[in-house]
């Protein structure tokens, strides 16, 4: 599945760079957010399949909130790490961070906030992040365990590296993905102020 | 949020109208649908300007950026997940 997978993505890029506009390909590339869709109404369908797995979501209460947090503080904390190596101020470091891989938003709100470099860099990091934890997550499903191939989406693992959740772990850390995606994403933003106005 | 709203639908057919005997059929489209996705968002990457620019000047210190958020979010959420959630590594595969 991830050769497929890669194959899939260079298949892609060399359309978008070299490929002719054929009208059922911009059809499909205008409409991704339609498969998105049917692809989480499918999964859905697994889960509700899954018997008892909701039962056991409930269970969780307040522990569903571990992921999150796991995320959020360990992309900022590897923010001040990056910054530091790479002679950035550490917050400005978390700022690009922040992003959790959601490389558009991250991409634009550093461009607004402190010009096109920094953007640039915000944009390229998280979209590389979104890319390395797709081919992560089969490597961590074997080695760690199902929850820790959250991690590295971030932002990501409610859609684009969910369907890798859906592929190399469980009904149950796939809820926890989407949960965390959308947590995550919500709070990018904030994050991302939050950060920069720290930095000064 | 359409996102989930879209799960939990998918969650009631799933618990209530589809039958055991299409699990098969449903882990197929799910696997088309995501190697879609995959084409399309290299598509739009692919069509972006100036990306391979970017690559070029930006690369490394965009690439430090991206792995060390993602091994401080690894460090934090597994050791973690396998204190408080009982998550270890030999869970039961789908």
């Amino acid at each position: 599945m991830a050769l497929l997978a890669l194959f899939c993505l260079v298949a892609g890029v060399l359309w978008g760079v070299f490929g002719p506009d054929l009208a059922p390909v911009e059809l499909l590339v205008n409409n991704a957010d339609l498969v998105l869709n049917l692809l989480m109404l499918l999964v859905g369908v697994s889960v509700g399949m899954h018997r008892g797995l909701l039962d056991r979501l409930r269970q969780y209460h307040i522990k569903v909130l571990i992921i999150p947090f796991g995320v959020v503080a360990g992309s900022i904390l590897g923010g001040f790490a990056a910054g530091l190596l790479l002679g950035l101020p550490i917050w400005k470091g978390a700022a690009v961070a922040s992003g959790l891989g959601w490389y558009s938003l991250g991409g634009v709100m550093l461009t607004e906030l402190a010009g096109p470099t920094l953007g640039g860099m915000a944009f390229l990091s998280n979209l590389m992040r979104e890319l390395l934890s797709f081919f992560s997550i089969p490597w961590i499903s074997r080695h760690l365990n199902y929850p820790a191939c959250i991690a590295p989406a971030g932002a990501t693992s409610e859609d684009t590296t969910l369907s890798m959740m859906v592929r190399y772990t469980d009904e149950e850390t796939v809820v926890l993905s989407v949960f965390n995606g959308a947590l995550c994403s919500a709070l990018v933003p904030v994050l991302i102020r939050l950060c920069w106005a720290v930095a000064g | 949020m359409a996102v989930m709203a879209v799960m939990c639908v998918g969650i009631l057919l799933g618990a209530r109208f589809v039958p055991q005997s299409w699990k098969g059929w449903n882990e197929k489209a799910q696997m088309i649908c995501t190697l879609l996705l995959i084409f399309c968002m290299g598509v739009q990457l692919g069509q972006r300007e100036g990306l391979a620019d970017q690559l070029a000047s930006l690369g490394l210190g965009s690439l430090v950026l991206a792995v060390l958020p993602m091994i401080g979010s690894v460090l934090l959420v597994w050791p973690l997940t396998r204190w408080l959630l009982g998550a270890t590594k030999n869970r039961r595969k789908r």
